[in-house]
């Protein structure tokens, strides 16, 4: 992280009363999404696992808000670390019904993804972010590629009515989405879940 | 109502009507598409990220696709 980000950084981290957001810098207020005291059985799950990181429950609720609004998919703690994946690294991902294999997304796992419940819950991919999940692609990484890699966060899954832990592994290539496959080959076929 | 059929394409989004007529949307620039999901919104996948994003969420409206939000 360069000085002037680590400034930003710094006054940004202050500003918001010293509660962190994911990746490099606290999100824009504009996402965090609007206090509503109606009651939220997904807000009291992430808080039961979650409310401890925070010095109050006003600052526990405004990160339970920024992550319902601003959809982070990394840990509020998690520091943006971009490194070079080598060649011959696989990962899995899971892929849309009608998602060619040679469009894959940007976001990969080493785990091995066992069902539709592991993408949602340990992998913690929202509906809204992919409303249907049908098959597992192996890539193996053929030109080493840049990316982000750790620890999945929670998700708030407002569409599909559930707390998603997170948890498993991530990777998040920083390429353009149209040359991913020139880091890529596709092994085998396509695994069908459920 | 006459049956809509729906080409997603790199460069754009083909609309076919009963009818016979068809209409073209192009992509955003900057994106490419590449599937439409199981809720008729179509996934573009972009040159850089956008708020961290590089895959996105877009529906149709009219002569245009609009961003909706990410694409996982």
């Amino acid at each position: 992280m360069g000085l002037l980000r680590q400034a930003t950084f710094a006054a940004a981290y202050v500003a918001s009363g010293g509660a962190l957001h994911a990746g490099q810098a606290p999100a824009p207020s504009t996402c965090v999404a609007a206090k509503d005291d109606r009651p939220d059985p997904i807000r009291v799950q992430w808080l039961a696992g979650n409310d401890w990181r925070y010095g109050n429950a006003d600052q526990a609720d405004l990160a339970y808000r920024r992550l319902k609004g601003c959809e982070s998919p990394w840990p509020e703690w998690h520091q943006e670390q971009v490194v070079t994946l080598p060649a011959g690294l696989r990962f899995e991902m899971a892929v849309a019904p009608g998602q060619p294999v040679d469009r894959p997304g940007a976001f990969g796992t080493f785990d091995h993804i066992p069902d539709v419940s592991y993408v949602r819950r340990t992998l913690a991919v929202k509906t809204k972010w992919k409303p249907k999940v049908d098959r597992v692609v192996t890539y193996e990484i053929t030109e080493p590629v840049p990316a982000d890699t750790g620890v999945i966060g929670p998700q708030i899954d407002v569409e599909g009515g559930a707390y998603l832990p997170g948890g498993g592994s991530q990777l998040q290539m920083k390429v353009p989405a149209t040359e991913r496959m020139r880091h890529l080959k596709v092994v085998g076929t396509p695994r069908q879940i459920q | 109502m006459s049956e809509r059929r729906i080409v997603v394409r790199p460069e754009g989004v083909t609309i076919s009507a009963g009818d016979g007529s068809s209409r073209f949307v192009p992509a955003p620039p900057g994106y490419s598409l590449s599937y439409m999901d199981a809720d008729g919104r179509i996934v573009g996948q972009g040159e850089r990220a956008v708020d961290g994003w590089y895959d996105w969420h877009f529906v149709l409206e009219g002569e245009t696709l609009r961003r909706d939000g990410p694409a996982y």
